[in-house]
């Protein structure tokens, strides 16, 4: 990677950018507008309706590497027999604007989705397969990341290393400094795109890469959620000190509604349905689904695994935090961006049932 | 398995078996021979067939494979994707990933030791490949029983196979139900009750289980207090499932992913598993 090479991209000149990468056909995606204030991550037709300066809304960039409902395949029957499509190849995507803790998303993403090595004859039981739609969403996005000079009022990507800025993981970092951005490269494809449009990108200024430092170092100070310490809590978690009182406890500020999962830019289950288009013809999708729901886990008998709201909270916790999972995958389920935070109506957001795990042990069995 | 992991094979059903009034058994060939040779499955490997419209459904294969491309499993209709399977008849196309999944063979070697099969109901299908494996290499192994219960004498599946196995004089094959009818003389009771009436030689018995989860559950409750070791006790288990190849989620069991690392398990494993797995 060749982080060394830092540029300088003056603000008033993002739009110009921004509009000739759309009226090239590029998809460009970035912080838009909600209605209510708030903002999530679209589709934009225009540069106009790129959000400011914004604090992470509900709806990341999950939506463009796993997208809430995906086509995986049409089929199509005919007198000559069945056929099966594909989706047909999209334009180059410029994901403008994502946050640092999203970006890390995408990264555990990386290896849960897109690290296949192997499938064929060789492949044996347990091998990672990879996930065709995902790879092509990756493969066509140029990840332009902005780093935060001051943390949201719930976020702690401090205690995920995922933010407030990356080190690694992204294509183009930018810092802003107010008239300009810092602008760093992470990957071959970064360094492209701005040889692509190097009329937009000067190289840094004096003094610019020793302001970014300055600002994460300040940035880090301006956290205000309580500190989240997962390690702990890991270990209570995988040595058995959580007992089904724990849980329940849990369980009992939950409302079921599935909310966590909605918000949070790593959980990556998914349903499988066919839907009709016609008498002979119709896709095969995937959408969002949640082990929050019993009907994630119910078999067709009656039979659940997963029969209680216990059982429910129970998992999706031990998914995002028990070191059984650091075996296939590198990092923790959480990033920090604290969407749950703000999502949860009962208040059992993580940062929360990280701090009761901390106080549980086999003495203290409910929180 | 095919590169991309979602898009099924288009194939033909060529014959179709009715086992009970609700189950039948499907002779499956996949139509494109350079797909066809994909396609070699082991024993205790599964199927996602899909019938397009309906969405798609795991099945345990039944059949040893005999040439790539040809598949056998059985179905009992009780969902969606099953009940649509039930509306075809032979000749119709459905789609079919895989073969996916781990292979009772990649657990303990059953070479030289006496082999006990126990299945409960619907779950004899996926246990005959093993079965047939055996029969294959029957030299290699010591003595060769199979316990199968059922809810009443007419669920149960392969009843002209059973009348054979019954006939063989190389294999003990005992039957049970729960609920008997007039022209039952068999045994009555579920599976476990069959233990007292076998002769074990527990240090050299290897056990390969597959049924409803309560059965399977008490099955090693009572292996275990026979003594019999952990390691040659290999189960299937069973989950809800969707994409089959890892990624929905849907089956986990604690961090293990039934459909890429199972669904052939040993009790050294079962036990390890941060969640209750039945």
């Amino acid at each position: 990677m060749s982080q060394n090479k830092n540029y300088s991209l003056a603000k008033s000149k993002v739009p110009e950018l921004l509009t000739r990468l759309i009226k090239k056909g590029d998809e460009v995606w970035g912080p838009m507008a909600g209605e209510n204030g708030d903002n999530f991550f679209g589709q934009l037709s225009s540069e106009k309706e790129l959000a400011g300066d914004y604090i992470n809304g509900y709806l990341g960039a999950k939506r463009f590497v796993f997208p809430q409902i995906e086509e995986m395949f049409n089929y199509k029957k005919s007198k000559s027999g069945l056929e099966l499509s594909q989706p047909v190849e999209m334009p180059r995507a410029v994901i403008w604007g994502i946050r640092s803790c999203d970006m890390s998303a995408v990264n555990y993403f990386d290896s849960f989705f897109g690290k296949g090595t192997k499938s064929g004859p060789d492949w044996k039981s347990g091998d990672p397969l990879p996930d065709p739609l995902y790879e092509a969403r990756r493969n066509r996005a140029v990840f332009i990341t902005i780093g935060c000079n001051v943390a949201g009022p719930k976020c702690f990507c401090v205690c995920t290393d995922s933010g407030p800025f990356l080190a690694q993981g992204f294509d183009i970092q930018l810092t802003d400094l107010g008239d300009r951005y810092f602008v760093e490269v992470g990957s071959p494809k970064g360094e492209e795109f701005i040889n692509e449009f190097k009329e937009y990108f000067t190289p840094a200024q004096e003094g610019d890469q020793h302001a970014r430092r300055t600002l994460e170092n300040e940035s880090e100070k301006t956290f205000q959620q309580p500190i989240s310490f997962f390690a702990k809590a890991m270990r209570r978690m995988d040595q058995g000190h959580l007992k089904p009182e724990f849980w329940q406890k849990v369980a009992d500020y939950c409302i079921g509604c599935g909310g966590c999962i909605y918000v949070c830019p790593m959980c990556s289950c998914f349903d499988v349905d066919d839907k009709a288009l016609g008498e002979n013809e119709g896709m095969r999708y995937r959408s969002w689904d949640t082990c929050d729901f019993a009907g994630f886990t119910r078999e067709v008998s009656g039979h659940n695994p997963r029969a209680t709201r216990a059982d429910r909270r129970k998992r999706w916790f031990y998914h995002k935090v028990s070191m059984d999972y650091l075996e296939k995958n590198p990092v923790i389920g959480c990033v920090g961006c604290g969407r749950c935070v703000i999502a949860c109506p009962g208040g059992i957001d993580m940062p929360t049932v990280i701090r009761w795990m901390r106080k549980t042990d086999s003495e203290n069995p409910k929180p | 398995m095919n590169p991309n992991i979602y898009l099924p094979y288009i194939s033909e059903i060529t014959d179709i078996k009715q086992e009970t009034p609700d189950t039948r058994t499907y002779d499956v060939r996949i139509k494109k021979k350079d797909q066809a040779k994909l396609f070699v499955s082991r024993p205790g490997q599964f199927v996602e067939a899909s019938v397009f419209g309906a969405g798609e459904a795991p099945f345990g294969l039944t059949t040893s494979p005999k040439e790539p491309g040809v598949m056998t499993f059985t179905v009992r209709a009780c969902g969606r994707v099953t009940n649509a399977l039930a509306e075809l008849k032979t000749g119709d196309e459905i789609g079919i990933k895989g073969p996916l999944g781990n292979s009772f063979l990649d657990k303990i070697d059953s070479k030289g030791r006496d082999v006990l099969v126990i299945g409960g109901g619907i779950g004899l299908p996926p246990l005959r490949s093993m079965i047939d494996h055996i029969f294959n290499h029957r030299s290699d192994h010591r003595d060769f029983t199979i316990l199968y219960g059922a809810r009443t004498p007419a669920d149960r599946v392969y009843k002209y196979q059973l009348s054979e196995w019954e006939k063989k004089t190389d294999l003990k094959l005992v039957q049970t139900v729960d609920v008997a009818d007039k022209e039952w003389t068999g045994n009555v009771g579920v599976v476990t009750t069959l233990f007292p009436k076998l002769k074990l030689d527990i240090p050299n018995t290897v056990v390969y289980t597959c049924g409803p989860p309560i059965m399977i559950k008490f099955v090693i409750i009572e292996l275990l207090k026979l003594g019999l070791p952990e390691k040659q006790i290999v189960s299937t288990l069973e989950r809800y499932m969707k994409c089959g190849v890892g990624k929905c989620g849907h089956c986990c069991i604690g961090n293990k992913y039934v459909c890429t690392e199972g669904p052939v398990f040993d009790y050294t494993e079962i036990k390890g598993l941060a969640e209750e797995a039945f």
